[in-house]
């Protein structure tokens, strides 16, 4: 279905509920566990939070500085450190709560393991019914091809009311791009980006291949 | 708890509360360093064992069984058998032998208990941990614990006498686990010839195996049970081939359903670490990184089950 879908469009286009299931039940794409069929939505599949969580401390820090993250890359253990300082792990049991204050970000994992074909792309957004309550799934919402892993919500509170998480609660969805143009080789060729094989959330890169625009002092 | 010594397990008694409360609370520790090493952790069956044998006054029915007639009940036989095998020179008192004797016993039921309560999960994790221990000949003289081929055969014995092996052979899978076990015994088999019969009497294996498996089913609770359910070759495939995607294990894949896919199903964690261990003896790359991935691919697939043990309850308390 995706081959004459391909062929017939010049663009992206994306996978609607039949597709998705087709996708799924071929075992070409992942999302597991799936506990209801109701999560696959008319073109979008939804996701639960998962049990790990990194809550971000803004007491313990002034700023955030790339600079720093180059310096103390050098020293493994300063670098541990510095990331200690800003992100406490959690982790929540089911049944247990996660309270998102009002302006806090907190970066939770899925509860499901996402596996993309070469084929396809994700974003992931919030769903509207948490949307409307002030919870945002910030920026970084592109999921590579070939990705195979846990995905890290970035989790923020934009109301003024703290929001209360339980792990289990659908507050994602997953759209699903196919891509046109051979996507042959693309995971050979490290598809899947730096948190490719995730199994909870972690800090990101933030300086890779930038270095050359920081001052080393 | 992983909070145990950098390489002891310990079983204490909290007596601090014991007064007030119902049940009695044993917690057994193991070494922090085996802390992600999940599929290391089907060893934790010995210790609660150790716990059981503690807690439990009717654990000594089996064990009883198990020493039957053995040299383990005769300190003279039991020292004479350390003497040929063993070349054990001097002896000691008889007070010291007959505790080391009953100490050999119970090590070799909290086995015994490991295997049916963890099932064929206990075998891999057993030789993996407690083999290199006993390098080269799997016979030498350790006072507390009896020699790694006795308590090696033991299981075997015992995992047949249980069917959890469908066959002599083996069936292809649990054959490659046990492989090494094999090789070891054969190796051996001169000297294990020369053993007394009684040490390592197989009815006397198969008795206590089946009494301690009666015992443990008396502790039946269909979520939880004290004894690790039968395998179910279908799903143990299914797992096996996620986790060879690698993709943590915590169903098979969904197939397509008039509804749309099929649910994941509520699989018992130690299912999980069977399929781990399965995984790991067709994996081509033996590395301890690859080991330690396939742990950690096992672990979240433990976590994630608890998710659809979640889900299941509700759905089930909907459907009253």
């Amino acid at each position: 279905m995706l081959e004459s879908r391909r062929g017939s469009r010049s663009a992206m286009s994306l996978l609607t509920r039949r597709e998705i299931l087709a996708s799924l039940g071929s075992g070409r794409l992942v999302v597991s566990p799936l506990l209801s069929s109701k999560q696959i939505g008319l073109a979008s599949v939804d996701l639960r939070i998962g049990t790990t969580a990194l809550l971000a401390r803004a007491s313990d820090l002034s700023h955030v500085d790339p600079k720093n993250i180059i310096t103390y890359r050098k020293v493994q253990f300063k670098s541990e450190q510095s990331a200690r300082r800003k992100l406490e792990r959690l982790s929540v049991p089911y049944r247990s709560q996660l309270t998102l204050h009002s302006g806090g970000v907190v970066l939770v994992s899925t509860y499901e393991w996402v596996r993309l074909p070469a084929d396809l792309a994700g974003v992931v957004t919030a769903r509207s019914s948490w949307a409307r309550e002030g919870l945002s799934i910030a920026t970084a919402t592109f999921i590579n091809p070939c990705y195979s892993g846990i995905i890290t919500l970035e989790l923020s509170n934009l109301g003024q009311v703290p929001i209360v998480l339980y792990p289990g609660l659908r507050v994602a969805q997953i759209a699903l791009h196919s891509m046109d143009g051979d996507s042959a080789g693309v995971c050979a060729d490290g598809g899947g980006g730096q948190f490719d094989g995730a199994f909870e959330p972690g800090a990101g890169k933030l300086t890779d291949g930038d270095e050359a625009f920081i001052p080393s002092s | 708890m992983a909070q145990g010594k950098f390489a002891d397990y310990a079983v204490r008694y909290d007596e601090t509360t014991a007064h007030v409360r119902r049940r009695d609370i044993y917690s057994v520790f193991f070494p922090r360093t085996l802390k992600d090493q999940v599929l290391l952790h089907a060893i934790f069956g010995h210790e609660i064992g150790h716990a059981a044998l503690e807690a439990q006054p009717r654990t000594y029915d089996a064990l009883s069984v198990l020493r039957d007639n053995s040299i383990l009940t005769d300190i003279d036989s039991f020292f004479s058998w350390c003497q040929v095998n063993l070349h054990v020179q001097h002896r000691v008192s008889d007070e010291y032998l007959k505790s080391q004797a009953a100490c050999w016993a119970k090590e070799i039921f909290c086995d015994l208990f490991g295997l049916i309560m963890i099932g064929p999960a206990f075998i891999p994790a057993f030789t993996t941990l407690i083999e290199p221990s006993y390098r080269p000949s799997g016979f030498e003289y350790v006072p507390s614990h009896p020699p790694y081929s006795t308590r090696a055969l033991a299981l075997l014995q015992a995992a047949r006498a249980l069917h959890m092996l469908p066959s002599e052979e083996g069936d292809g899978k649990i054959a490659q686990l046990t492989k090494e076990l094999d090789n070891n015994f054969k190796a051996n088999a001169t000297r294990y010839e020369q053993t007394p019969y009684a040490f390592l009497d197989k009815s006397n294996i198969e008795r206590a195996s089946v009494a301690l498996a009666d015992f443990m089913d008396t502790f039946a609770d269909e979520l939880s049970p004290l004894r690790c359910p039968t395998t179910d070759e279908r799903m143990l495939d299914g797992l096996v081939a996620v986790l060879l995607q690698r993709i943590p294990p915590v169903s098979p894949l969904p197939h397509p359903t008039r509804d749309g896919l099929s649910p994941p199903e509520l699989i018992d964690f130690r299912h999980l670490l069977y399929a781990g261990w399965i995984g790991w003896s067709k994996m081509t790359d033996a590395s301890p990184e690859e080991f330690a991935k396939l742990n950690r691919y096992c672990a979240h697939a433990i976590l994630q089950q608890e998710g659809v043990r979640c889900w299941n309850r509700a759905e089930a308390v909907g459907a009253q």
